[in-house]
């Protein structure tokens, strides 16, 4: 897509036999926040890396505002990162860390403290300046490494993990924050993570990597709602996958037809729900509701549900989450029960 | 149980301090007769006195070899941290077929015979036509104390967070910049520590120094080992002395930048 | 770091370099040397020469029999020293002093130290006369100028670098497992027996081997202690270069106490895998 800031071209890197990326193809839009979400190994840090300019892909393109950047040391790339575990300079000051970048494009010293300043204002840390990093807490040394990225105005700011080290509580906060910061900055994010529902949180757009490729790309809701994988199904939030087979071009559950047209007459079929979409009690008769019956296996209490956990006519077992009420407090364990969802929430994928 | 308990214990404590005891008496004891007024060597010293130390300062040789010995340590020192600690950063930082095998080449003066080094620098300078100059000492010092610096330098590297380097460059530093704004200011306490190892080593190195001295340019340990053949009087306790004077000021000097136990107990 | 190819080659290939002129090229010209002869012809003669004569197999039996002496006594008192100092002091002012009287004499010249020894060990040193006001011997003893005495002086030499070397393995141990040993019902010499001492082997090792190598190419200690009573390889090949100036010969010596060193090591390193092995 012509102007796309950032255009991957196939990207592979490999270690010896080992491809870290198998051909990675990504366009990022300016002032995207995109997460590059999945499991450890699959070749998200590695992809951040390359266009950060660390690691020197085996073949393919980088391209940044349509140059090809693969051969620019990362001291001269338009991209500024924010590291796992921050890498402050532990030997200098908080101003000095984030006055770093500035310096060695020979800003003017004057202009400099003001560049400092501002931005250690922005992220909430003015009056920190003279501190070193041991001194600060894990999420102060966490704005510190955001403010020596985005002092230098980069076009690109990559985040490798940045929230990693923080506890749950302070993770949500910074999630806001960076979001804010985002939107005020305009420059374009990469964040890298393994955390499904902070890149839900956060991004305009997801894409999920599983073994040094991209297994899907798409806005959060796009993927959480349409995955085209058992992979990026069991990724992202939690789903239940029920094992059919293929009979008479319809999914086929234990004997019972399940209104799913499949092609191709023998073959397994997935087929995914989330728990969410999944109720208890009597369906409404409009809209063609699915329908089976189950067995209670076990009811858990969430707080704001309960998760009932039920085995189905082919042995298997699916989860539902039902808010509290009649049809759920009557429910106990061995007993018989009706589920249902909603027909479109049901989605077939492919083996 | 509890008996035997702290006999073992008490034996243990026993052992340890007698070879405390062990490895500190001959350094008091030379350092006690430097100071006696008898004309022969004595311990415990009778009296207490300067004369032999401004005897030493007096006499012109010892003073030239302890100036050869100081040059010849700083300049040896610096060669191997010059040629060192780059060749440790690219051992610590590339990977590469080889990079064992050179490793190992770096430390292995360490493991070999030093006495073979120095007839060897000896043989090879009088092929080459340098035999007993400065240079001789020098490049065999050099080879000498290379290990120590490089296994100073390797072990700070090693534990020297890379994506600091990464961060630097990321933000703008070239690579040269990078090494002398972050790295070098957190690995110096390491390279120091190597530094003064390496000096201490040139310093007190008789084996290689002995083939290549002729009596102008001689060090000061090989102009003792020369001395102490023919004459024994406490004008040699009061040079020894100095040289433990020396030792000790290094040994302070580890402790202070990086700690003595660090910088002696630290595996590569 | 990403270091361009180029630099690095730099970086590294000057020192390289360096040491292949002065160490590698100096060490092969040793080894080639060795089979020269004064007409300038080539010959194993050399070898044949110390291989035939007794007065070479002397100075290499006793060479290694005092490194062997000298390595076993460092080892039974280093040890225990490197134990306590890991494991009974806390306090880390005593410590640090502890450290800096152990690391002291390493800096400080050997000719110093055995200077030290010559002093305490003569005939009216501070020994005989200690022992002789004890009344445990009559007459000085000959302490000086013999095997035991260069033993003394060279165990004094080499014992911090066992302590160094075993202090750092055992300051590795994750003294949890001896808890776990202690709250198992082991008791203390057990739990030592059984945990610590297998797991601080290879400082054991790797100090022992340290000890012995030095040990047989010392020169300084034994020649001063000597008295030149006695005769080590270190020393014959110091005469050869430095005073017969019979080159060839020496560099015979160097390379047959080099390999024969080496020999040892390898062996000593075989019987250890066997045992872990087996």
């Amino acid at each position: 897509m012509a102007g796309d800031l950032i255009e991957i071209v196939g990207l592979v890197k490999r270690y010896g036999a080992v491809a870290a990326l198998d051909g990675v193809s990504i366009n990022v839009r300016q002032g995207e926040f995109l997460a590059l979400l999945g499991p450890s190994g699959c070749g998200k840090t590695t992809l951040l890396r390359s266009i950060a300019g660390f690691v020197e892909p085996t073949e393919g393109q980088v391209r940044i505002g349509g140059k090809v950047i693969n051969d620019v040391p990362p001291h001269e790339r338009p991209v500024n990162t924010v590291f796992q575990n921050y890498a402050l300079f532990p030997h200098m000051t908080v101003a000095d860390n984030v006055a770093f970048g500035p310096r060695r494009k020979g800003t003017p010293k004057a202009e400099v403290a003001k560049q400092v300043a501002d931005v250690l204002a922005m992220v909430g840390m003015d009056g920190y300046g003279e501190r070193y990093p041991r001194q600060l807490s894990g999420g102060q040394q966490q704005r510190i490494a955001l403010a020596r990225a985005i002092v230098n105005q980069p076009q690109v700011l990559l985040l490798d993990e940045p929230l990693g080290a923080l506890d749950l509580k302070l993770r949500k906060r910074m999630q806001v924050e960076l979001k804010r910061l985002h939107g005020q900055l305009g420059i374009t994010f990469i964040y890298v993570t393994h955390d499904q529902e902070e890149a839900l949180a956060m991004a305009d757009r997801i894409a999920v990597m599983n073994q040094g490729k991209i297994a899907q790309i798409g806005t959060g809701q796009d993927i959480y709602r349409a995955p085209n994988s058992r992979y990026v199904a069991d990724f992202i939030g939690e789903a239940n996958l029920i094992e059919c087979t293929v009979k008479n071009g319809r999914l086929d559950l234990g004997g019972v037809t399940l209104p799913y047209d499949v092609a191709g007459a023998g073959a397994r079929a997935t087929l995914m729900i989330r728990p969410e979409d999944i109720h208890l009690g009597a369906p409404p008769s409009d809209g063609a509701p699915v329908v089976l019956k189950a067995t209670v296996r076990d009811k858990v209490f969430l707080g704001s549900a309960w998760r009932v956990y039920a085995a189905l006519p082919s042995v298997q077992e699916i989860a539902a989450h039902a808010a509290s009420g009649d049809a759920v407090d009557h429910v106990a364990k061995g007993g018989a029960i009706e589920l249902w969802w909603p027909r479109d929430r049901g989605r077939v994928l492919a083996q | 149980m509890r008996l035997s308990d702290s006999l073992g214990r008490a034996s243990l404590f026993g052992i340890s301090i007698l070879a405390l005891i062990f490895l500190a008496f001959p350094l008091l004891v030379v350092i006690g007769i430097s100071f006696t007024t008898t004309e022969y060597l004595r311990f415990p010293p009778v009296g207490m006195t300067w004369k032999w130390y401004a005897r030493f300062f007096h006499d012109a040789s010892f003073v030239e070899s302890l100036i050869t010995s100081a040059k010849l340590a700083l300049s040896a020192t610096a060669g191997a941290l010059v040629l060192g600690v780059p060749a440790g950063l690219v051992l610590a930082r590339k990977r590469f077929p080889g990079r064992q095998a050179i490793s190992a080449l770096f430390l292995s003066p360490l493991v070999l015979p030093t006495i073979v080094l120095g007839v060897a620098i000896l043989q090879y300078a009088s092929t080459m036509g340098f035999a007993r100059t400065f240079w001789a000492l020098f490049v065999g010092h050099v080879v000498l104390v290379m290990p120590y610096v490089m296994r100073t330098t390797l072990a700070s590297l090693s534990g020297f967070d890379v994506a600091q380097e990464e961060a630097a460059q990321d933000l703008g530093a070239t690579p040269l910049k990078t090494f002398f704004l972050v790295t070098l200011p957190q690995i110096k306490p390491g390279v120091i520590a190597g530094a003064l190892f390496a000096f201490i080593i040139s310093w007190i190195d008789v084996e290689v120094a002995v083939f290549n001295s002729t009596p102008e340019l001689i060090t000061i340990p090989v102009k003792m080992f020369n001395y102490i053949q023919f004459n024994v009087d406490p004008i040699i306790a009061a040079v020894s002395a100095i040289t433990i004077y020396v030792a000790i000021v290094a040994v302070l000097l580890i402790d202070v930048t990086v700690g003595v136990e660090k910088a002696t107990t630290r595996r590569e | 770091m990403r270091i361009n190819p180029w630099s690095a080659v730099l970086l590294l290939g000057v020192p390289v370099a360096f040491l292949i002129i002065f160490f590698i090229v100096p060490f092969g010209t040793v080894a080639v040397t060795s089979f020269r002869m004064p007409d300038g012809g080539w010959s194993a003669a050399n070898y044949e020469k110390i291989a035939t004569d007794a007065y070479y197999w002397g100075a290499l039996y006793l060479t290694f029999k005092i490194a062997l002496w000298v390595t076993l006594i460092v080892l039974l008192v280093g040890y225990p020293l490197a134990y306590t100092i890991t494991y009974n002091v806390r306090n880390p002012l005593l410590r640090r002093f502890i450290y800096i009287v152990i690391v002291t004499p390493l800096f400080t010249s050997s000719i110093v130290r055995a200077f030290g020894w010559l002093v305490l060990l003569g005939r009216k040193g501070m020994v005989n006369e200690t022992l002789m006001s004890l009344e445990l011997i009559d007459k000085p003893l000959q302490i000086l100028f013999t095997e035991g005495g260069i033993v003394i002086g060279m165990a004094y030499i080499m014992l911090p670098f066992m302590v160094l070397t075993v202090a750092s393995i055992l300051q590795n141990i994750n003294t949890s497992l001896l808890e776990a040993a202690r709250d198992l019902g082991a008791h203390p010499v057990v739990a030592f027996l059984k945990v610590t001492f297998p797991l601080s082997l290879p400082g054991v090792i790797a100090g022992s081997l340290i000890v012995f190598t030095l040990s047989v190419s010392a020169y300084v200690t034994p020649s001063i202690l000597s008295g030149g009573k006695k005769t080590v390889m270190s020393m014959l090949i110091y005469q050869q270069y430095a005073a017969t100036l019979n080159f060839p010969f020496g560099a015979t010596l160097a390379v047959a106490l080099l390999v024969s060193t080496l020999l040892l090591i390898a062996g000593y390193l075989l019987v250890i895998e066997r045992h872990a092995k087996g």
